[in-house]
């Protein structure tokens, strides 16, 4: 064992409550961060998965063409000009099944499907609702929003005139599995047999969205063999905007990731983010003082051992190591126990609170990743901390403390 | 017998602001097997003078060899090293680490020097100890002994280099008669067998009178 391990070891075991409390502190700072972290994250994975259940990743929508002026502008040239929007003609995404492929295949895209959609009003009765209609290939789609494992009635199929309802427009319309309704367009009106109904978690799906087959969809909206809009998924969700840019290079289609579409929320989350950082930082900011102001004490008080240390031919760095090496065994240690007892702290509070039906209400887990972080983190901490002291023990100057 | 320690009108002034010139021009040889006393009025800057012999303290003019070297052109760290090799210290009180047991103590200049524990320091460490009549007390820590016994570990402690010289400030000043007559002694036993060179620093004149020689110092001038 080296010399500076071994004094450093003397020392922390000599003073055990003072080692102790400042462990402690460490400990407590640790457990916040800890704690404080996987609620956060927890509580964001359980808001971003909310809004991923009933969203893609990234749509190519030909709908939403962006007007583009004549002539652009480059270095040379400037150019005056008003860019008005073309009248709303749908337009379609031609030679679909090739362009589909060409996307599933581009970097970061882990599935994409086709999709068909328009409006129509939904009416049972003589009650009518203005919906959303989407025609979908049903074994493709669930691959991008879980719909097959959101069908609360029914079943995850589409034959035929069959059609899948929201949970909240069932209620509403008083229909279940089984019942027939109508959908009307410009075209004329098509009776659907309800096969299933969903809930996707958001209530203005739920209330405004159905699905119908892609087919059943072309010939209502009276565009046979074609689609509008194809969704993705990507394999790293935080990417999806910068693969969205470049899918929408690539193939000329107006592309919108659902980081474009939700930015409020992910502005939300990324303030939520960094406040959470900032409290971690301040947090161990305050334990650093604490471990310093306990070392600089024992820097004083040790004074004449140091010297004497000095005296015996103990050179300045290893002085200096030696409190180095005690900060970092605070730290190591403390934040060692920090995160079982933070841990612990999360757990008890994921399991205080709880949805209806028993789950948590958010998902708190931990990584082994994580946890090394955290104790990096802290023992640096404890190494930073202890810098001034053992600045100060080196300095020492064994004559003018030995007699 | 070449010297050891050789001082060459060493001066020594403290303060910047207020200066005060607390050794003037002193020349000091000591040499292997000297048993030698230091005297002097308090104040008189005997204390001074084995600090700057021992290298825990520089000269302002005048130099200082080491075995023949001078060691004004040396840095920190070789004046440490050299230091640990060649001189051991005996303070009045006796400065043993209160979280090391008395072994762990006497081995620390060892270990300080190898930067860490080899094999053969604790047997080496336990035969001082012995010699200086504790070995039944390796394992207590210091406040488990008596002032005399502590400064007996103190003494095996500044033997452990197995250094040239060593210095020693009032060793006996915090002891009782017995143990002070016990430790001085020691100290000259050793001096005896290995030939190791004492400077004492002492403010007991009968105590003096038993060394080889006395410098006696007043104002910071040896007379
Ligand atoms: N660090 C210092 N700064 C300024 N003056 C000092 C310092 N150390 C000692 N002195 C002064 O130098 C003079 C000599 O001090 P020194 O400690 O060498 O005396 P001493 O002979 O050992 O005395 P004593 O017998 O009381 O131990 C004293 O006047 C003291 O005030
Ligand atoms: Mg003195």
């Amino acid at each position: 064992m080296p010399f500076s391990v071994f004094i450093a070891f003397k020392y922390l075991l000599d003073e055990k409550r003072q080692t102790l409390f400042i462990m402690s502190a460490c400990a407590i700072g640790v457990a916040v961060m800890v704690f404080l972290y996987g609620l956060i994250s927890g509580l964001q994975r359980s808001l971003v998965d909310r809004t991923l259940g009933s969203q893609a990743h990234i749509i190519l929508n030909a709908n939403k063409e962006k007007p583009r002026p004549l002539a652009e502008a480059d270095t040379d040239t400037a150019v005056m000009a008003r860019v008005e929007r073309g009248f709303d003609r749908p337009q379609m995404i031609t030679d679909w099944p090739r362009r589909i492929e060409a996307v599933a295949s581009s970097s970061g895209i882990v599935a994409a499907a086709p999709r068909l959609t328009g409006a129509a009003l939904l009416r049972r009765g003589d009650v009518t609702r203005p919906v959303g209609v989407s025609g979908i290939e049903p074994e493709s789609f669930t691959t991008i929003i879980p719909l097959a494992k959101s069908i609360v009635a029914g079943r995850y199929d589409l034959v035929g005139d069959e059609i899948f309802v929201g949970k909240d427009l069932a209620d509403d319309l008083g229909v279940t599995v089984g019942d027939r309704v109508a959908l009307q367009t410009r075209g004329g009106a098509v009776n659907f047999l309800i096969s299933g109904v969903f809930d996707l978690g958001n209530r203005s799906v739920n209330e405004n969205q159905v699905f119908v087959s892609l087919r059943q969809a072309q010939a209502l909206l009276d565009a046979p063999g074609d689609i509008n809009q194809i969704d993705t998924r990507v394999d790293e969700i935080f990417g999806a905007e910068k693969i969205a840019r470049r899918l929408e290079k690539e193939s000329g289609i107006e592309t919108i990731s659902w980081m474009e579409q939700n930015s409020q929320l992910l502005i939300a989350l990324r303030s939520q983010s960094s406040s959470s950082y900032l409290i971690q930082f301040f947090v161990m900011v305050a334990v650093a003082l604490g471990i310093a102001s306990v070392l600089v004490v024992s820097v004083v008080q040790k004074r004449a051992e140091i010297g004497i240390m000095r005296a015996f031919g103990t050179k300045r760095s290893v002085v200096t190591r030696i409190f180095l090496i005690q900060g970092a065994v605070v730290g190591l240690l403390g934040s060692t126990v920090g995160c079982v007892f933070g841990t612990w702290l999360a757990m008890f509070f994921r399991n205080s609170a709880k949805n209806p039906d028993g789950t948590p209400r958010f998902p708190i887990s931990y990584e082994l990743s994580e946890y090394v972080v955290f104790i990096l983190i802290a023992t640096l901490v404890g190494i930073i901390a202890a810098a001034l002291p053992a600045r100060q023990a080196a300095r020492i100057d064994p004559a003018q403390v030995v007699h | 017998m070449s010297a050891i320690l050789d001082l060459q009108g060493v001066t020594k002034t403290y303060g910047t602001r207020i200066k005060t010139q607390v050794l003037h021009g002193i020349d000091l040889t000591v040499s292997r097997g000297d048993f030698l006393a230091i005297t002097g009025q308090s104040g008189s800057g005997k204390t001074t003078l084995l600090n700057i012999m021992g290298l825990l303290d520089r000269p302002t003019t005048g130099n200082l060899l080491v075995n023949g070297t001078d060691t004004a052109g040396m840095d920190d760290e070789a004046i440490t090293a050299l230091r640990g090799r060649t001189l051991g210290f005996v303070f009045q009180f006796h400065h043993l680490l209160p979280a090391l047991t008395i072994l762990e103590n006497v081995m620390m200049p060892m270990m300080a020097d190898k930067g860490r524990e080899t094999p053969g320091m604790r047997d080496a460490a336990t035969e001082l100890l012995k010699r200086v009549g504790l070995g039944e007390r390796l394992k207590y820590k210091p406040d488990e002994v008596s002032g005399g016994q502590r400064q007996r570990a103190a003494i095996a402690r500044a033997l452990a280099m197995r250094p040239a010289v060593i210095l020693a400030d009032e060793p006996t000043g915090n002891l009782d008669t017995n143990s002070s007559a016990e430790v001085f002694t020691l100290l000259r036993e050793i001096n005896k067998a290995d030939g190791t060179a004492f400077c004492i620093v002492t403010h007991d004149a009968a105590i003096a009178k038993t060394c080889d020689r006395i410098v006696s110092i007043t104002d910071g001038r040896l007379i």
